[in-house]
């Protein structure tokens, strides 16, 4: 893995055109010449519409699926997975975020990249995700390795222990009413087998503390101009950033080609909606400008064509990354 | 209607609409006289249309209560570090409790409502909700929590009715059929689709500014290729929330009452 492998993240909700943006970002720096990585954490893959788009030959089009990557996980140790295990690894399962951070932590140290671009899941989830990192490590270290002392010790003669055994034993029968008397086994032997993943786990929250949280790293929040109540989105995205210290940028994605003045002489609800979607944008973008010290407009493409919204947005970061030499 | 509870699920991707169309919704139902019970998965404090936030925490305890017969016993499972190692394993947990709690409002006969308005989470996480009771019932493979969730399963069919917002951008047509198919995969669920801001439901006559035109063109070429049956409802430049709800709320929406 390289050291100096720069990392662009983008977020925003769905409907934002960020899987668009960040996909047009990674060809636009394979163009240029450099080695990149795209890896969408997605559930909705869009990404896949685009893998054949103006691809350059040194772009590498990864989209994050969880099962194959717990799969994976489980060939490295020879271990077979638990029914449970397998229905929370699964795709509405939940654990997308973490495993994709092991993905991309496998990711790395196979290859060395120029640039790593990140198309994360929509919405606060992946903020949640942020927020909550270290819920991970309590998980290994409170949660599950607890449990499964726990029930290593049933025969300790330590009082205080014994005292901790009970409690669980009597917290079993009761919790055999309600789930069946297999679950809780079962889900003993799933947490056994998740716990032999500590140290994957603990390296992929690793990865996001080394990588993605370094000044290496550029958080791009994307929005609509013409969404509504964007604002409080906004505020909650800038709001988790700001703790991850990290290099923020605004990006107000789908910007009308023109914004003044507005046409007297047009019809009334025609002027009207203009008049909307132009005072929409500019609060928008005050608000954008607020919280971000940088931002970057792009322009609404009028076409129902895949391939000409990624050349023309893919154009547009060139334009953007020339500017900023200067 | 008048007997029968509904449950009405709103999702779609984020900033299309769903949180304004679910309010739009209930105020079209409170408008044909009939009760309605609210909950949103993105509450805000002081929401005017009476939006109730999920406390999965505290549904959770109520649940246990309710199936231990014991509050005793109930907030021990619910403190233990065991049963919080459970719903952090399982993420999905608070979802199924969720539902077992709509499907429970059934039940309390006097103040019951007539109708659920649900304004849920985004399409992935939506998904995740739905299978929520699948998986539990297959996790669960004997005992109460199994047992529940199949009559959850089995209410849902019979009450869920799930509106899945969209815009119409050609960019949006393989998600919408994607998730068509995949609600399909989980269960036979009634859904229908709701196009919202469009343009061409709003504007009268042919327009002169080129870009709007190119957009309108677009619009068309959307509808045409859509393989959903779908209700377009319009862009309507209100600035206000209130004034847009209720404004909405005049909209024909797609269900058999």
């Amino acid at each position: 893995m390289s050291l100096k492998t720069e990392f662009e993240i983008f977020l925003g909700t769905g409907g934002v055109g960020k899987t668009t943006l960040s996909y047009s970002r990674a060809s636009a720096l394979a163009t240029a010449g450099h080695k990149v990585l795209i890896l969408t954490i997605d559930p909705s893959k869009r990404l896949e519409d685009f893998i054949n788009v103006n691809k350059a030959k040194n772009l590498e089009v990864e989209i994050f699926n969880p099962e194959e990557s717990f799969e994976k996980l489980l060939e490295g140790k020879q271990l077979r997975p638990t029914r449970i295990s397998r229905i929370i690894m699964s795709k509405w399962g939940g654990m997308t975020e973490i495993l994709s951070l092991i993905t991309l932590s496998k990711l790395l140290e196979s290859e060395n990249y120029d640039y790593v671009i990140l198309d994360t899941a929509p919405g606060e989830h992946f903020i949640d995700f942020l927020e909550n990192k270290n819920r991970v490590v309590n998980f290994f270290s409170e949660g599950v390795s607890k449990v499964i002392s726990l029930f290593n010790q049933k025969k300790s003669k330590n009082i205080f222990q014994r005292t901790l055994g009970q409690g669980v034993s009597k917290l079993l029968n009761i919790l055999n009413d309600v789930t069946g008397e297999t679950f809780v086994s079962e889900f003993i032997e799933t947490l056994s087998l998740i716990h032999e993943f500590n140290e994957e786990f603990k390296s992929a929250v690793q990865t996001q503390k080394n990588y993605l949280s370094s000044s290496l790293s550029k958080w791009y929040l994307v929005s609509n101009a013409e969404q509504r109540k964007y604002e409080e989105t906004i505020s909650t995205f800038s709001q988790a950033l700001k703790q991850e210290s990290v290099e923020c940028i605004g990006v107000l994605n789908k910007v009308l080609p023109q914004t003044s003045p507005v046409d007297k002489d047009l019809a009334t609800r025609e002027k009207e909606l203009i008049e909307h979607l132009v005072s929409n944008q500019i609060d928008l973008e005050k608000k954008l400008l607020t919280k971000f010290p940088k931002i970057i407009k792009f322009h609404q493409i009028y076409s129902d064509q895949i391939e000409i919204h990624v050349e023309s947005l893919s154009q547009q970061w060139i334009n953007y990354d020339l500017q900023n030499k200067h | 209607m008048q007997d029968k509870l509904k449950i009405f699920l709103f999702t779609g991707k984020g900033g299309v609409g769903k949180s304004t169309l679910a309010k739009s919704f209930s105020t079209h139902l409170q408008n044909k006289n009939i009760k309605t019970q609210n909950f949103s998965f993105q509450a805000q404090p002081g929401d005017p249309f009476n939006f109730q936030e999920i406390e999965h925490r505290k549904l959770i305890t109520k649940y246990l209560k309710k199936k231990l017969k014991s509050d005793l016993l109930a907030s021990f499972i619910a403190e233990s570090k065991f049963f919080n190692a459970i719903i952090d394993v399982l993420p999905n947990f608070k979802s199924l409790i969720f539902l077992g709690f709509i499907v429970d409002l059934f039940k309390d006969s006097e103040s019951s409502p007539q109708a659920i308005v649900v304004d849920g989470p985004s399409t992935g996480h939506f998904l995740s909700l739905l299978s929520s009771p699948y998986q539990f019932q297959e996790i669960f493979s004997i005992g109460i929590l199994h047992k529940d969730c199949k009559k959850i399963i089995e209410e849902l069919i019979k009450s869920l009715h799930i509106f899945y917002v969209s815009l119409p951008e050609n960019l949006n047509l393989n998600e919408m059929n994607d998730f068509s198919n995949e609600v399909d995969k989980i269960g036979p669920y009634q859904k229908s689709f709701i196009i919202n801001q469009s343009y061409t439901q709003y504007l009268e006559e042919p327009v002169q500014t080129s870009w709007l035109q190119q957009r309108l063109v677009n619009e068309d070429q959307f509808f045409k290729k859509c393989n959903q049956e779908v209700s377009k409802f319009p862009f309507l430049p209100f600035k206000k929330d209130q004034k847009l709800i209720k404004a909405l709320a005049q909209q024909e929406f797609p269900f058999e009452s």
